[in-house]
């Protein structure tokens, strides 16, 4: 340990003299990102402190304190890893295209009643993801496709779902509790039997309770997010994805930390607003997705572990509570344009309204989508 | 869509814990160790953090017999449950660090056992999470 401890020392002093450097260079040249950099700053301040406790510990050399520095090397790990492989490249690298979506980002934030989102960096490295872990400050990662496709926009509101999730840790405990509330009455439930039987059903549903690790929850919040607030448009988005990547949509995999595409796709239905649960875009999805479906058998556990009746009080948790957190947030009700409007740009429209428009026009008047999303994306870049 | 909003604000959270809970005991056995002046640690700082380490007992053994405890203590809970030690035992040995630090005595290496098994525990998720960050 004791000349591991200094080799790391010696390791992360060139990393953190690099990662300070860049940022002054990167405070420099910037005119936006201010409040980020200082965000930054700060965090690597933090790095700075962890550092010199790890250095002291290898200078007085006392074996019992050297336990203590294999936490610290971790914490160091973190700290470093996200300034150079998220923060410094994606500023670093950041053109014309990330500030617009990164305008976009900002006008949604606002309008979503998410004050804390105060600077972002959009970075257009695909696929859709975001680094929460500095929540004012996210990096969000967007597929370079957004470019030219509208549709494929409605992903940006998964990827706020996960920023809310960190924000508000009440949410997680509470899904959580709901999951675990739901087995435990079906335990409870469990009528006179061997045993033997008895034994092996609660094991059955304790091994489906833990199946909804952290993960999980956060990934199905996410989606309830994003319908609720964008409606139709992520409805479409998801499935339109879940189709294209065409495996089975009840597989339960045990490594993968998103629940099956089934389930999200139950859970998204259920979010949807009441206004739009019966349209003629919403059962046109569902006539699609239904006969994807039919194709598949469901996994022997699949009603185990993501019920109808789970899900939908995953969602109804989700729900109450977006709606104590995010007060002033509505879920996106506004009924879908008649098709005789659909082919006019449209202008004075916020974000989750253009891309519901763009499904409507996508599923319902193909023929002139391209132009139309040609014309419509040159009016929002014309206009943010 | 990719694991990274999940995994990301995951590690934020556990690494808060992990360092907090770190630098308490670090804080506390160089404080024993007579090398607090080595680090510029302070008696108020060690004071500080006994009080840390008291919270964090405490809550520990408020929740610790809960189906569903709080996200961020969830792995603990899960561990003293399914170990090999009795339950009484770790109820046994929080309340004996609870007191040491209450009646203002020093605590022992034994008092830390405790807290060094949480600690392995917080650490090994975490680096869990790191790698699959790694990963991605």
């Amino acid at each position: 340990m004791e000349g591991y401890l200094e080799s790391k020392v010696a390791e992360y002093k060139i990393l953190l003299d690099w990662i300070d450097l860049e940022i002054q260079q990167l405070q420099k040249k910037g005119e936006y990102h201010h409040y980020l950099i200082e965000n930054l700053k700060n965090e690597i301040q933090k790095a700075q402190l962890l550092y010199t406790q790890l250095k002291t510990i290898a200078s007085i050399n006392v074996p019992q304190l050297f336990i203590r520095a294999v936490p610290i090397i971790h914490n160091l790990e973190l700290r470093t890893r996200l300034a150079t492989h998220y923060y410094i490249p994606s500023l670093q690298r950041e053109n014309d295209n990330d500030l617009f979506m990164r305008k976009l980002v900002l006008l949604s934030a606002k309008r979503l009643n998410l004050p804390w989102i105060k600077d972002p960096i959009v970075c257009f490295d695909g696929p859709h993801a975001i680094v929460t872990s500095l929540i004012e400050t996210p990096v969000i990662y967007v597929p370079t496709e957004l470019n030219v496709s509208l549709l494929d926009m409605a992903g940006l509101y998964h990827e706020l779902g996960h920023n809310v999730f960190f924000r508000f840790s009440n949410i997680e405990n509470d899904l959580l509790m709901t999951v675990s509330r739901y087995f435990d009455e079906l335990i409870q439930s469990v009528g006179p039997m061997a045993p033997e039987k008895m034994r092996e059903r609660r094991k059955t549903y304790e091994y489906a309770r833990k199946y909804w690790l952290t993960e999980r929850v956060n990934e199905i919040f996410s989606d309830i997010f994003a319908t609720y607030v964008a409606g139709p448009a992520y409805y479409f988005f998801w499935i339109n994805m879940a189709l294209s990547i065409g495996a089975n949509p009840y597989k339960i995999n045990p490594i993968d930390l998103h629940p099956p595409l089934a389930a999200r796709v139950e859970a998204c239905y259920e979010a949807l607003s009441p206004t739009h649960k019966h349209n003629n875009v919403i059962k046109l999805i569902n006539k699609n997705w239904n006969a994807y479906t039919q194709n598949h058998k469901k996994e022997a556990d699949y009603d185990f572990k993501c019920s109808s009746e789970l899900l939908k009080r995953i969602v109804n948790k989700a729900i109450e509570n977006i709606k104590r957190d995010l007060g002033l947030l509505k879920p996106y009700d506004k009924p879908l344009p008649d098709e005789k409007y659909l082919k006019q740009i449209p202008s004075n429209m916020y974000l989750e309204e253009i891309l519901n428009c763009a499904t409507k026009m996508f599923l319902f008047s193909a023929k002139n989508y391209d132009d139309w999303q040609k014309a419509t994306m040159k009016h929002l870049r014309s206009s943010v | 869509m990719s694991e990274l909003g999940s995994i990301s604000g995951k590690l934020q959270k556990e690494e808060k814990l992990l360092r907090e809970l770190n630098n308490a005991l670090l804080v506390i056995e160089a404080h024993a160790l007579k090398r607090s002046s080595d680090f510029g640690f302070s008696i108020k700082k060690v004071s500080e953090c006994r009080k840390f380490v008291l919270d964090f007992a405490t809550r520990l053994l408020s929740i610790i017999k809960e189906q569903a405890p709080p996200a961020e203590l969830k792995i603990i809970v899960e561990h003293i449950k399914s170990g090999m030690k009795p339950i009484d035992d770790w109820i046994e040995d929080l309340e004996t660090l609870i007191n040491q630090i209450q009646n203002n005595k020093e605590i022992g290496s034994e008092n830390l056992a405790i807290l060094e098994d949480i600690m392995s525990l917080l650490d090994s998720q975490f680096t869990d999470d790191l790698q699959r960050l790694y990963s991605l």
